[in-house]
């Protein structure tokens, strides 16, 4: 399997069908972040076809010495920003859409999955996207402050307030200790 | 360890993001404080209902679309790599190469043409007025 870096380079030397292997291998992960964040199948494939207009478009300036992924990512998380600082504008917070969802889970994970579902989007944006890397895209702490240039100590702590709210919506009956 | 220390690296800990000195001090602290333990618990059943989240199927015409729209795109800079523009140049870059070179020709023969009548002349310039030797 080609890197993304010789992709990249074949792409920007004209090579359609190179662009076509790398959206294969990106798409996946670019729309599942966005669509945790968002809990919108059909905007969730729009954002991220904005997504990837915008790295076709910017792939000149794509800087070699960075990871790729780190670099779509980016830009996933800035346009699924925008989206909800829109949608928020027109004062349309559209319900989950996720009713007729084909999912691998069984039927019976559905409720559970509905109610975490639920919990991710009422998440606080920073929150929100810490949490999704992490949990959904496992990325280490490292990549998460590299994703959003941030500190690695501000990724743990908005880590830490997350996952505490969502302990709130998930186990209401698991009491603290100490 | 104390408590305070090890609540506060519990995090770190689920998510591997510790060494390995600091996690045998808090699992040493975890194996005596019920209260700890159960923290962990609840963070470790935490990222187990999350795993448990739906992947989402992903649109099958998704690529085929996004290179339509790739494809109608107006290029406003040069970084568009497979415009129909682009695509365009491409195709009529010999055709133009083959006129150009055409024209260059027939300039050539002009100028050669005229380069002849001048030196006709110039001929019969000379071969008026100065005797030829
Ligand atoms: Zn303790």
């Amino acid at each position: 399997m080609k890197s993304d870096f010789d992709l990249i380079e074949e792409i920007t030397a004209g090579d359609a069908a190179a662009f076509r292997v790398l959206i294969e291998k990106h798409q996946k992960h670019v729309i599942n972040v966005i669509y945790s964040m968002t809990g919108q199948v059909q905007d969730a494939h729009d954002i991220a076809q904005e997504v990837f207009i915008k790295v076709y478009k910017n792939l000149a300036y794509f800087k070699m010495k960075a990871k790729f992924s780190t670099w779509i990512y980016r830009i996933a998380i800035n346009e699924t920003y925008n989206y909800i600082k829109k949608e928020k504008k027109h004062g349309f917070i559209k319900e989950s859409e996720r009713q007729n969802i084909k999912t691998f889970e069984n039927i019976e994970s559905r409720e559970t999955q509905e109610l975490v579902n639920k919990a991710i989007e009422k998440l606080p944006y920073k929150y929100r996207v810490v949490l999704v890397l992490k949990e959904i895209e496992d990325l280490s702490y490292k990549q998460i402050s590299e994703t959003l240039n941030c500190r690695i100590g501000t990724v743990e702590s908005r880590l830490f307030r997350a996952r505490n709210i969502l302990k709130k919506t998930l186990l209401p009956y698991y009491k603290e200790g100490c | 360890m104390r408590c305070y220390s090890v609540k506060r690296l519990l995090n770190r800990y689920v998510d591997k993001e510790i060494d390995e000195t600091t996690k045998k001090f808090m699992e040493e602290h975890l194996k005596v404080c019920a209260l700890c333990k159960k923290e962990l618990e609840a963070l470790l059943l935490m990222k187990h209902v999350i795993s448990k989240k739906e992947k989402l199927e992903i649109d099958k015409n998704f690529i085929s679309l996004l290179e339509k729209r790739l494809m109608e795109e107006k290029p406003d800079n040069e970084t568009h790599y497979l415009t129909e523009m682009n695509y365009l140049a491409q195709r009529t870059a010999p055709v133009l190469l083959t006129l150009a070179v055409l024209v260059m020709i027939i300039i050539f023969a002009f100028y050669n043409d005229s380069q002849v009548m001048k030196d006709y002349m110039d001929n019969v310039f000379i071969s008026k007025d100065i005797p030829v030797l």
